[in-house]
């Protein structure tokens, strides 16, 4: 079946062991204000225009058929979602890439052998990072090429945020040797502020997860004032404590590098000005994490 | 959700305005090579000239071999202060000698060599008069360039001067030659002893080359006695200075440094200082015989010296750190000895002070064996504490040697100084057994000069000019026009719009091809027959087999094994072109020809949108994408095809490799704009990468894209990567890279380098030169000061970096 995808990332070595190639698919229920990605966010493919890149030649405009590109007084572009029909034309013709279609649909026997390019670099650890938005939100396509990918006796690893159903959950288990397990904010309150999701289910999941002896490294991404505090580091600890699978926690600095993201999604960027933590602030949660007994990474 | 997780990190600390050495002694060294300029020394120049005004002697090898005694028996010893190695080629550290019997300066070249902005070499106004009364009106006329340039056809001075292609031999003589094991197992007395052999062998009665081979071989001794006669001198010297001495430390080190220069090189060493002073004389002779390209390699550093390294440590005559102090002081050496200067096209294709005698570490041994020893890792501490451009230090990795010795090489590559350059053991072995060689000789080979693979200590592997691919396809655009000068230089193979199918096109391509690898070989088979005829080199004879037992010198097929190298450049370019007139023009249907033709000769002027499609809508070599890899697969092995295994003068055969130093550039300038969206001008692609910002799916697809090329079939190619320091700052940064090595390799890579370094430090130091005096980035297969890089080549630097930060 297909399945949408918003990036493949070849030579990743921040997500899980080795060199691995990382897969993001789009989707997903969370809306945490921090979103690196947010263009993954809706399931469908999305359009986008990048200002820098365009050299007004409107040969978009004269592609369209749907007359869904309007060019204003600044020859900046708009593009309306309610025309568009996501037939990608405008790409075609655009000569400086600057106008992009995020999310592409892959077949999933076509994006395994895209996986696969890199297959030789994956020995001694390495292999295929499923990632998203969160990858459970195309479940049935998930699992297709999970299974293509086992069939491949590559390793697997799966990043999701745990916001699925249980059952989903659990049946990929046995085609994925580690999963990346996001915990963000322990407070149920605070969490449902940030993320807009309750957390109930990803803490419930991640526990069935442990229960049934998934590998799992837990990553924290660590966002100064919000989620840094004594108070969430300590039960974030209490927490993982009670658990036997961790293989690591990883610590992942936040940064805003991605606000022109939002920018050119026209998306509101509703988590202020936040600055990164700085390197002692890390090392500090590192040992508080190591004390506990764990093996901590930071930046993945 | 970690998608931008490994971000960049801006606060990196580049390099080294510092003083570096183990030792108090070492830092001083080093300092006074660092800081000495480049100047022009005369000496040789007159010596030279001196002698030939005098001599009677009529025999050709005789003569050149007696020149070189007097030059050697006359030029002045020098011996800087604190050295424990001795020997300068100059009077002092980076003097740099001239060749007029190769290349004869006119004053207007000294005036350019001194006053140009990069790569300059001060003139004293000593100079210039010498030059003005004696050199120049001696030398005129009797210069291997001028015979070159006379007896070289219309064809090929057409083709030349629009830039088709180089020839390294008008300015310099043959070289890329690397010693092996020989000299730590003979004294020159005893290479004396087989080259009396070999005359009391020779056959006057049936050998109608017997007087041929007997001057030759009695040129060789000449050169055996007057080495030693040198080192004699440096003992002398020695001697003098001890005497003078007050403080006693340094007296008894001069009597050591007499006692070493009076052993050898008449026998063979006996201590690792020894082996590495002998090895430093052996240096001077060859690059004061000739100015042979590549100046001269000590080849595999580690296997020769170890038993000597092992043997004095076990009788407690040397120490690791003592041993360590000799190899820095033998760094500085190298580094007291810029390139002879270059003018003209050759200072363009290579424009540097490096002269790439390389230093090979790793690999395998006779017998297969991995060859990494305690002195390996030694070498790699050397190399990371001296960081300097010369020597340029190599790394051989085999797929029999342990992942500590590439990840130590590694991490001496993330301090952004671009040495160890790391290559494929495995692969060159597997070239040179292509090409013919013995099994044993390929693993005592390796590379010299930026990436050549050759049979070390047995081989005369010349590299006789790069050859501008995508000049080929421009003049292919043209029905055999250079658009540039409008001169008919090429066939008419038909107008670009007369072509109904892109094979047919590809077609004429490969015919123009040809016509030109045709007019290079023509040319390079001549000018090998002059340097046989004309140039002897005695000297050199005598270390590279089987030169004394077959009675022939170096320059005339006296080496077992003879290849002649020509090195195809722009292969991003020309694939990128190409598929971009497939795609465009032929497939798509998106240009007519008329007007595709008429974009380029207009240089895109009016054009800018269509040039943006050509850059950004089209497939690009680097990106693992098969159709344009296919087309880089094409011309790669046509070019190959049609030159491999032709025949040479010297009775060798042709060869090819993908290599640019910094030609890329120069073919560039002598280019109007490409297929692929390139304006004129503009630099073409270097080595095998991909062009310069168009590879846009990472390493692995690099690496992917460039193992379709079949490696194998070449002496050499250049894959240049670059990353910012971030990417290796951690363990799992290095094991990444590790891995990209380790399965390039596997797939037959030949050789891959890396430069650590980011765009805004970059930026800061074309800005405040003054604050990086000391800032290497790797180039081209060699390493260079950004300092003396001109601006055009620190301009693509930081355009490369700027693409892998992003």
């Amino acid at each position: 079946m297909k399945g949408i995808v918003f990036d493949i990332k070849r030579y990743s070595i921040h997500d899980g062991e080795g060199l691995r190639t990382t897969v993001f698919l789009k989707g997903c229920p969370l809306r945490c204000l921090w979103c690196h990605n947010p263009e993954s966010q809706q399931l469908e493919p999305l359009m986008v225009w990048y200002e820098n890149r365009c050299i007004s030649c409107f040969s978009c405009v004269d592609s369209c058929k749907f007359n869904a590109i309007n060019v204003d007084s600044d020859k900046k572009i708009e593009i309306s979602t309610k025309l568009c029909s996501l037939c990608g034309e405008c790409v075609k013709v655009c000569p400086t890439n600057a106008i992009e279609m995020i999310g592409k649909e892959y077949e999933a026997k076509e994006l395994v052998s895209e996986i696969l390019k890199d297959e030789l670099f994956f020995e001694d650890g390495g292999g295929v990072t499923i990632s998203g938005g969160e990858p459970f939100v195309q479940y049935d396509f998930l699992i297709e090429i999970l299974s293509l990918l086992h069939n491949e006796q590559l390793n697997i690893a799966l990043d999701t945020s745990g916001y699925t159903s249980k059952d989903k959950l659990l049946s990929s288990i046995e085609y994925v040797s580690l999963f990346l397990y996001d915990l963000k904010i322990m407070d149920s309150k605070k969490h449902k502020a940030y993320t807009g999701v309750n957390n109930k289910i990803i803490l419930d999941n991640l526990e069935s997860l442990d229960k049934n002896g998934a590998k799992t490294a837990v990553r924290i991404p660590v966002i100064s004032t919000i989620n840094d505090d004594n108070e969430n580091i300590e039960k974030t600890i209490d927490f993982l404590l009670k658990l036997k699978n961790i293989v690591s926690v990883d610590l992942l600095p936040f940064h805003n590098m991605m606000t022109d993201k939002y920018k050119r999604l026209k998306m509101p960027y509703l988590l202020g000005n936040i600055a990164k933590p700085k390197d002692n602030e890390m090392e500090k949660l590192k040992k508080e994490f190591q004390l506990a007994g764990f093996q901590v990474n930071i930046g993945g | 959700m970690s998608k931008d997780v490994s971000c960049k990190v801006v606060d990196y600390m580049h390099t080294v305005k510092q003083e570096r050495g183990m030792n108090e002694r070492i830092k001083r060294l080093r300092k006074q090579s660092v800081e000495a300029v480049e100047s022009i020394s005369a000496e040789r120049a007159k010596l030279l000239t001196e002698f030939y005004k005098t001599t009677k002697e009529e025999s050709l090898p005789i003569k050149r071999a007696r020149a070189f005694e007097y030059i050697l028996k006359n030029k002045k010893i020098t011996i800087n202060e604190g050295e424990l190695i001795v020997g300068e080629r100059g009077e002092k550290p980076k003097a740099t000698p001239t060749y007029p019997e190769i290349t004869l300066h006119s004053l207007d070249d000294l005036k350019v060599l001194n006053d140009r902005e990069k790569v300059s070499y001060k003139v004293s106004e000593g100079v210039f008069d010498v030059y003005e009364k004696e050199i120049i009106p001696f030398w005129s006329g009797k210069t291997i360039r001028e015979m070159i340039f006379k007896e070289v056809d219309k064809k090929w001075v057409n083709a030349f001067q629009a830039g088709v292609f180089t020839e390294f031999m008008e300015q310099r003589a043959p070289g890329h030659t690397v010693l092996d094991g020989k000299i730590y197992k003979k004294g020159m007395l005893d290479f004396i002893k087989d080259i009396d052999k070999a005359i009391n062998g020779l056959d006057e009665e049936n050998d109608r080359d017997f007087m041929d081979k007997k001057e030759e071989l009695e040129a060789m001794k000449i050169a055996a006695k007057a080495i030693i006669k040198f080192a004699k001198r440096y003992a002398n010297e020695a001697k003098r200075l001890a005497k003078a001495e007050k403080n006693t430390k340094r007296k008894q080190e001069l009597l050591k440094i007499a006692e070493i220069c009076e052993y050898v090189p008449a026998n063979a060493p006996r201590t690792f200082y020894e082996a590495l002073q002998y090895y430093w004389f052996i240096h001077l002779g060859v690059i004061t015989e000739l100015n042979g390209w590549d100046s001269f390699s000590p080849g595999k550093l580690d296997k020769h010296l170890y038993p000597f390294y092992k043997n004095d440590m076990e009788q407690g005559r040397l120490t690791k750190d003592q041993a360590k102090e000799l190899l820095e002081a033998l760094w500085v050496k190298f580094h007291n000895h810029p390139a002879p200067p270059k003018v003209g096209v050759t200072a363009q294709e290579s424009s540097t002070y490096t002269d790439f005698a390389q230093i090979n570490i790793g690999g395998v041994k006779e017998d297969g064996s991995n060859n990494v020893n305690e002195l390996s890792y030694l070498l790699l501490d050397v190399i990371d504490e001296m960081r300097l451009v010369q020597p340029n230090a190599s790394i051989h990795l085999s797929k029999k040697n342990p992942d500590k010795f590439i990840k130590r090489a590694v991490d001496i590559l993330k301090t952004s100084f671009g040495q160890p350059s790391i290559f494929n053991s495995d692969a060159v072995v597997q070239e040179l057994l292509r090409q013919g060689k013995d099994i044993v000789d390929a693993r005592c080979g390796g590379t010299s000069g930026c990436v050549e693979s050759g049979a070390f200590g047995k081989e005369n592997y010349t590299l006789t000019g790069y050859f501008n691919i995508p000049k080929v396809l421009e003049i292919t655009i043209n029905n055999g026009k250079d658009p540039l000068s409008g001169k008919q230089i090429g066939l008419k193979t038909g107008e670009f719009e007369s072509f109904e199918t892109f094979d047919e096109f590809f077609a004429a391509f490969k015919k123009q091809l040809h016509y030109f690898i045709d007019i290079k070989i023509k040319a390079n088979r001549i000018i090998e027959r002059i340097y046989a005829k004309n140039m002897p080199a005695p000297f050199l004879s005598i270390l590279i087999d089987d030169c004394i037992k077959k009675g022939k010198d170096y320059y005339n097929g006296g080496a077992r094994y003879n290849s002649s190298y020509i090195q195809g450049v722009g292969t991003g370019t020309i694939t990128d072109s190409l598929a971009a007139i497939k795609q465009t023009v032929f497939e798509e249907g998106i240009f007519t020809k008329k007007q595709f033709k008429d974009m380029l000769n207009k240089n895109f002027k009016g054009f800018e949108k269509e040039r943006k499609i050509l850059l950004n809508k089209t497939h690009k070599y680097g990106n693992d994408d098969d159709y344009a890899d296919s087309i880089m697969k094409e011309v790669f092995e046509e070019f190959f095809s049609y030159i491999d295994g032709r025949k040479t003068y010297r009775g060798g055969q042709f060869r090819i490799n993908m290599l640019p130093t910094t030609v890329h550039i120069y073919f560039g300038s002598v280019l109007g704009a490409t297929a692929d969206g390139r304006t004129a001008f503009e630099p073409i692609s270097e080595g095998i990468s991909p062009v310069q910002g168009v590879d846009r799916n990472g390493p692995t697809a690099v690496i992917k894209s460039a193992s379709k090329m079949d490696h194998i079939k070449t002496g050499g190619t250049l894959l240049n990567m670059k990353f910012t320091p971030d990417l290796l700052k951690d363990e799992k940064g290095i094991d990444a890279v590790c891995k990209l090595v380790r399965v390039y390799f596997k797939l037959d890579g030949h050789h891959i380098q890396f430069n650590v370094v980011d765009a805004e430090t970059l930026r800061d130091a074309q800005k405040h030169p003054e604050n990086y005096g000391d800032l290497i980035v790797r180039v081209a297969g060699y390493s260079d000061y950004f300092n003396h890089l001109n601006e055009q080549l620190q301009n693509e630097i930081i355009k490369r970096t700027e693409h892998e930060s992003l």
